[in-house]
């Protein structure tokens, strides 16, 4: 048998090698609260985007993003304005405005919710009382209800026509979402962002594994845009769709391009990663409706 | 001259020696010998016998039943995969075509693909699960020194100055 002196021996190393593993265990549970932390800053998110992003393009400014790819590819850029001159959207403009302009159910117009229509630049927001995230597409839908009229299918030409003629009254305002303050509207803002890093699809592929990390590059013929300014200039015309069509439109393609399920336009979660990356492009204008290829 | 004692210096290495041992490879050792002891091997086995005999048995007894469950386990992971809100846009394809097989009388077939989903289905389960955390990573630091981001290079084309 041992004596005390022994046991104290023998147990001497074992209780350093559990004090070791206890500490190395609550290093990492700080660490991850730590980063849990800064997670929950938005306006340091956008700063340190814009500042990514300056470094990786020193040559241009982070409101030049606005325009897309046509900020870093000259030959693009040439071509995507000679298109500007006789731009394809026009049509939508037009078919917008005589929407914006029709009576609803009751003999209102939408310019009893919408004035005359620049207000693109408060949208979305996160309505404290509805616990959502409101966007332009909700806000037409939620008028139309409030006039006696039918809420109009998210991903048809009307919804589209009209948040086309939005956009061009709204053109050369100032994205300002206001930082999401409360618990909820972070948590969209949170919601957005992790949908955003997220690698889904059978590709295995996140939004940022392109518009981050390989922003600039090519991918096949086109190069890949920055994140920033990814909002500004929708609905879009492109001539993939030869039609005018929706940012939710647009993600619905890269969700599936990269072998995931789409979620419908105007879901939860599409409308949450808006919210994110309109508030990450705080301060670039805005310069809707446009061309994309 | 008197021979010094040696033996409290020896006792103390032995013991010494002994202790790392006990500590370092013999407690290891017996809890893995005690784990092992505590797994009944005979369980296992008749386990196995019996999900083979539960296979054999309805593999002979109904094809078609056999196929509908596939279809459901893959339609219960499919499912699963969409409400984590990772479902894989070719899962829904491959559960379309093997409900058609079994509709046309193709039990085998059928169970074929609906493996195929399950197996997609799984794997796009395990993507949700590790992104629970991995995503955090993927976005760029104020303090660019605590950001994991990997900045890739402009390998292409240097960035074209736009007047």
């Amino acid at each position: 048998m041992f004596n005390g002196k022994e046991f104290t021996m023998i147990r001497r190393p074992a209780i350093a090698a559990m004090l070791l593993t206890l500490s190395s265990y609550s290093l990492l549970g700080y660490m991850a609260a730590f980063s849990h932390k800064a997670v929950a800053d938005p306006e340091s998110d956008r700063q340190a985007m814009r500042a990514f992003y300056q470094k990786r393009f020193p040559d241009i400014a982070p409101e030049a993003h606005k325009d897309g790819v046509y900020a870093f590819d000259e030959n693009a850029r040439e071509q995507w304005l000679e298109l500007e001159d006789f731009p394809p959207y026009e049509i939508a403009i037009d078919e917008g405005q005589e929407l914006f302009e029709s009576p609803l159910a009751d003999g209102s117009n939408y310019s009893d919710c919408f004035g005359d229509g620049a207000v693109k630049n408060q949208f979305p927001y996160f309505d404290e009382q509805k616990g959502e995230v409101i966007t332009l597409e909700l806000a037409i839908n939620t008028c139309r209800s409030q006039h006696g009229d039918q809420p109009l299918p998210y991903d048809g030409a009307e919804i589209t026509r009209l948040t086309a003629y939005i956009a061009f009254q709204s053109r050369g305002q100032t994205i300002a979402v206001a930082e999401p303050a409360n618990e909820g509207a972070l948590a969209a803002y949170n919601d957005g962002k992790r949908f955003y890093a997220s690698r889904r699809g059978q590709l295995n592929f996140a939004c940022t594994s392109c518009h981050v990390q390989l922003a600039g590059n090519r991918l096949r013929a086109e190069h890949l845009s920055a994140s920033l300014g990814q909002v500004s200039h929708w609905p879009a015309y492109r001539l993939k769709w030869q039609d005018v069509g929706s940012l939710h439109r647009r993600f619905a393609r890269c969700i599936k391009q990269v072998g995931a399920e789409p979620f419908p336009a105007q879901s939860k979660e599409y409308r949450n990663l808006e919210y994110f990356l309109t508030y990450i492009s705080n301060g670039l204008p805005l310069n809707g409706p446009s061309i994309r290829k | 001259m008197k021979t010094p004692n040696i033996f409290p210096a020896i006792s103390h290495v032995t013991s010494r020696i002994f202790s790392y041992v006990f500590s370092y490879l013999m407690a290891p050792l017996l809890a893995a010998l005690l784990l092992i002891a505590c797994t009944d091997p005979s369980t296992e086995q008749s386990t196995e016998q019996s999900n083979g005999q539960n296979h054999k048995q309805s593999s002979d007894k109904d094809p078609a039943l056999l196929a509908r469950v596939a279809l459901d386990q893959a339609q219960a992971q499919y499912e699963a995969s969409r409400q984590a809100g990772y479902a894989w846009a070719r899962t829904p394809v491959l559960l379309k075509s093997a409900t058609e097989d079994f509709a046309a009388g193709d039990f085998s077939g059928a169970a074929s693909t609906a493996d195929q989903a399950t197996r997609l289905a799984d794997a796009s389960l395990a993507q949700a699960q590790a992104e629970q955390t991995a995503w955090l990573d993927r976005f760029p630091k104020t303090d660019s020194s605590q950001s994991p981001l990997t900045q890739l290079p402009l390998t292409t084309t240097p960035a074209n100055k736009v007047p």
